[in-house]
């Protein structure tokens, strides 16, 4: 590909840019006005960007769930619910690259540090695998007393997983400052179908059968999602936050 | 000391506006928007650009030279899946570091109240 200066034969334009003469500047509060249009510039893409991401990846998760239920029907000889658990990590870590996962750290880090905070971008990527490992643990201890037989036991960690998923988005909620995902009302139904999903499979004749009602659910999130993604960029949202 | 007056002491501080200014081309706010967008995608095109800064093409085009000049973006052009021509931005390494130097001058410049407000 060739270097090109788009800008080339457009210099006589002239559209007034909003210049800024760092000498000239009256008052903090102008600084801080400027610097919230910068990252207003940056959210508007990053949010659009970011929904397409989770439109995908709520659709990937409605496949992930197939196969499983595949599995379930099928492979006998392999536990369903460790089928799942098995590949989960897995898929995480190859969809964290496929989702724009690694992407949503960046973003989360660029948009921190116009508005001031300068956390490294390492600790954010940590606070991201923590958050994955967080999630992922009580599937997999449930698996291994589920195999072992302490079935009892094993019932803990379902529940347990519905909290850490509250706690989780609680506190994110609370510390991420102006995010870089605007909370819709297909989030919150693919995160309840989620919990409701989880607490079925303590429930010894549903099990891992109780992912099945999420499927229409999460292809619908997911579609939802990817179609409107672009209003991110369109329309302009007063608080930062919509249903 | 009164609001004013801490505004004032840091706003005569020379040295901070000494080097917002060695920083040029990000003395405008949809320069440094494009810089923290590409800081946070690495790449993006031209119309991804245009829809979050919102401005008219010319002046985007306008602001891209001149981030280029300065050599804090590359820009790349190509054909896209569908062969139209699309414009691809990247930043350098030297953009990273100065919107990171810039976001640093600011958060000093505003007293860290940009983090508060």
């Amino acid at each position: 590909m060739a270097l090109r200066t788009p800008g080339a034969g457009v210099e006589e334009s002239r559209v007034t840019l909003d210049e800024q003469n760092p000498v000239a500047m009256d008052s903090v509060e102008e600084l801080i006005r400027r610097q919230r249009q910068t990252e207003e510039i940056a959210l508007r893409l990053f949010r659009f960007k970011t929904r397409r991401g989770i439109g995908v990846a709520y659709t990937f998760a409605t496949v992930m769930v197939i196969l499983t239920l595949i599995a379930a029907s099928n492979v006998r000889f392999i536990y369903p619910t460790l089928f799942l658990v098995a590949i989960t990590p897995a898929v995480v870590i190859l969809g964290s690259g496929l989702f724009g996962y690694r992407g949503v750290v960046r973003m989360n880090y660029a948009v921190a540090l116009a508005s001031g905070r300068f956390e490294s971008e390492r600790g954010y990527v940590a606070l991201e695998i923590l958050t994955i490992v967080i999630l992922t643990w009580p599937w997999l201890v449930f698996t291994a007393l589920e195999n072992f037989g302490y079935s009892g036991s094993a019932y803990i960690f379902p529940p347990l997983y519905v909290a850490e998923l509250f706690v989780f988005l609680v506190v994110g909620y609370r510390t991420r400052g102006r995010p870089t995902i605007n909370w819709r009302i297909e989030d919150t139904i693919f995160f309840l179908s989620l919990c409701i999903a989880s607490l079925l499979v303590i429930v010894p004749s549903i099990g891992i059968m109780g992912f099945e009602f999420a499927l229409p659910v999460w292809i619908l999130s997911g579609l939802k999602s990817l179609y409107e993604a672009p209003k991110e960029v369109v329309f302009e949202y007063e608080s930062g936050r919509t249903g | 000391m009164s609001r004013e007056e801490q505004d004032d002491a840091i706003l005569a501080d020379d040295s901070l506006l000494g080097r917002l200014s060695s920083l040029g081309p990000l003395t405008n706010s949809a320069r440094v928007g494009i810089l923290i967008v590409l800081l946070g995608v690495k790449w993006a095109t031209f119309t991804d650009l245009l829809l979050a800064v919102k401005l008219p093409k010319s002046s985007l085009s306008m602001s891209l030279s001149i981030l280029q000049e300065s050599g804090y973006i590359i820009l790349r052009t190509g054909l896209s899946k569908k062969d139209r021509p699309r414009t691809l931005v990247q930043i350098t390494d030297r953009g990273e570091k100065a919107v990171k130097e810039y976001a640093r001058l600011m958060h000093e410049l505003t007293g860290g109240m940009l983090t508060e407000s």
